[in-house]
């Protein structure tokens, strides 16, 4: 049972970090704490749903219009429109402007998908994996297994992507100074519209892997943003490697509570988790202590 | 320069005050049933948006537990008279204490943390709040909600929307005078100072952690006193109703109306209740319509409806002498 629980935690836990990867990369060069995280994931979740179901295309191309097309159009467009004009204006400001959006995406996926609850057939259709452990026998379905690869491989490709490439030491320059990145000639404006860019096609690509262990419904991204947040502290704010532990960790915990307190247990134990961070350690496991000098 | 400390005499602001505080008595003569019932929706939008404005605009503390104390205090009231058969008078306030003795313990842990970790914290007390008005059934009816009867004050039944009115009334003339009295006091000038910065308002002996928990105190006193009279407008409650929607749906009347100002929260109660009444039936449309009204104000008029008409300088010096 613990071992069947853990297996199904790792693949809740996985879209857990990458919603706290989103959140993270945009916060890291922005301080702007993202509370659209869950909209866009729900947003991408309903286009992948257009594209695969009502458009009927191959699974791959609804993928890439989605994940791509789509999401990278839309973090240019929430730049452009929403963070540019107020960048000088203050974070709280931003913040705000964060749930202006959120409600706004929820108006317009609610105008165009309807309010019902939707499913979308897995496109996974390889065979569950079994194996025994002694005498326990455990099943992966092909949804999870399909979801914790694919989780891994963004996961790396955006490590890469941040030490390793030019573009993303711009961002993490930026992130870091910047009135020094401007001054070494980085394109500050041109980062913050690839950071939110970036955030967006994180936060999709999650919403897009939840549909197969979720249902499809409006109200579907505020739980998981909860979640997400949840991750972000617990492995310390704006710590990339802390969120990804703590998106995984924050699943397992989850299913935990799920599986020996009863299920209504499932939806608070991000706020215990929260709560208890906050309280006890507010740096988080892998987060250093700020000191704000005067 | 405000007028501090000694009373500013009756100018022709405060003249057309008491005007408007006497007409809005004589307003049910002129209503119908229905314009009725949103003009009693307004009055506790106005509540709600005083108490979010003394947190948020006067205070500096960016939280979003507001919904959630607002529920508190509408089931408070509510199960109080359903279950236990207490007269409204009397569960009005005890609602109100109830949310207000949340809030103090919320406040304690939100006192070490800055930003957008009070944020998240005061977010996910909002989503465990709704939890426990779902799952609590045995108490709270569960996610179907249930129906209020009407209240009676003193043997008086208070069934039509117009003597709700004027409890709405009394009481939210009630609180608009405890808020004015509280911010032109030391208190309120304590909390702008925390808000405009906490170290120079420690190096003037301020004490931080009184004046923050009072700060939340009468926040969430004014949220739950404001779900009490919900409860009787409305008529029936369910947990859905203080979701996430009706944080934004607040930040949106303090925004509007322009962070710290008084006049400015009830103005913004004012636009902003109308609109979801005659949008009632289009739940897509009102959130459209919210989120680009609250990003419109936060691009083009950062200081909402009051920092607009304070660029006239008749209402600027009107606006200030009645300390607003």
């Amino acid at each position: 049972m613990f071992f069947q629980l853990l297996v199904g935690g790792l693949a809740n836990g996985s879209i857990y970090a990458l919603v706290a990867l989103g959140i993270t990369v945009v916060f890291k060069a922005t301080e702007v704490a993202n509370f659209a995280a869950g909209e866009l994931l729900m947003l991408g979740a309903f286009v992948l749903y257009n594209c695969f179901v009502l458009w009927k295309l191959p699974y791959l191309a609804s993928f890439v219009i989605t994940a791509f097309f789509f999401a990278i159009l839309l973090g240019l467009i929430m730049e452009r429109l929403a963070f540019r004009p107020l960048a000088s204006y203050g974070h709280l400001i931003q913040v705000m402007a964060t749930l202006a959006l959120s409600v706004t995406f929820k108006g317009i996926a609610r105008l165009v998908w309807g309010s019902d609850i939707l499913n979308v057939p897995s496109p996974f259709d390889f065979k569950p994996v079994e194996f025994s452990l002694g005498s326990l026998k455990i099943v992966i379905s092909s949804d999870n297994i399909a979801i914790v690869l694919v989780c891994l491989v963004m996961m790396t490709f955006f490590f890469f992507f941040f030490q390793k490439t030019k573009r993303g030491k711009m961002m993490r320059a930026t992130s870091e100074n910047m009135l020094g990145a401007m001054l070494v000639g980085i394109n500050v404006r041109r980062v913050f519209a690839t950071i939110w860019a970036t955030g967006t096609v994180i936060l999709v690509i999650a919403g897009v892997l939840f549909v197969p262990i979720s249902t499809l419904y409006i109200e579907m991204g505020g739980k998981v943003m909860i979640k997400g947040f949840a991750a972000c502290i617990l492995g310390g704010f704006g710590n990339l490697p802390g969120a990804l532990l703590g998106g995984i960790l924050m699943g397992i915990i989850e299913t935990l509570f799920g599986g020996y307190v009863t299920t209504a247990m499932m939806d608070i134990s991000s706020m215990i988790v929260i709560a208890l961070v906050l309280i006890i350690k507010p740096q988080g496991l892998f987060g250093s202590r700020v000191v704000i000098k005067v | 320069m405000r007028n501090f400390g000694n009373r500013p005499r009756m100018s022709l602001g405060a003249g057309a005050g008491w005007i408007v505080i006497l007409a809005l008595f004589f307003i049910p003569l002129a209503t119908n049933r229905y314009v009725q019932y949103s003009i009693n929706l307004t009055l506790v939008y106005m509540v709600l948006a005083l108490g979010l404005n003394l947190l948020f605009g006067y205070t500096g503390q960016f939280a979003f537990a507001n919904a959630a104390f607002f529920g508190i205090g509408a089931y408070a009231c509510s199960l109080l008279t359903v279950r236990l058969g207490i007269p409204f008078w009397f569960s009005l306030p005890l609602g109100g204490i109830a949310a207000m003795f949340i809030g103090c313990i919320i406040s304690v842990p939100a006192l070490r943390l800055a930003r957008f970790y009070l944020a998240i914290m005061t977010m996910a007390l909002g989503e465990a709040i709704q939890w426990v008005l779902i799952h609590w059934d045995r108490v709270t009816f569960g996610p179907s909600g249930f129906q209020i009867p009407p209240p009676s004050i003193g043997g008086l039944l208070l069934s039509s929307d117009r003597s709700v009115y004027y409890v709405n009334l009394l009481v939210t003339l009630f609180i608009f005078w405890m808020a004015r009295n509280i911010l032109g006091s030391r208190i309120g000038r304590a909390f702008v100072a925390i808000r405009d910065s906490e170290v120079a308002a420690q190096c003037m002996a301020i004490p931080l952690t009184r004046y923050k928990i009072l700060a939340y105190a009468i926040s969430s006193f004014y949220a739950g006193i404001a779900g009490g009279l919900y409860a009787i407008t409305v008529g029936y409650l369910t947990p859905e109703n203080f979701g996430i929607i009706q944080v934004t749906l607040h930040f949106c009347m303090v925004m509007v109306g322009g962070l710290g100002s008084m006049i400015g929260s009830v103005a913004g109660a004012l636009v902003l209740t109308s609109l979801p009444e005659i949008l009632r039936d289009y739940q897509a449309y009102q959130e459209i319509i919210y989120g680009f009204i609250l990003l419109f104000i936060l691009i083009f008029m950062p200081r909402g409806i009051s920092g607009a008409l304070k660029r006239f300088r008749w209402f600027r010096e009107e606006i200030e002498k009645l300390t607003l």
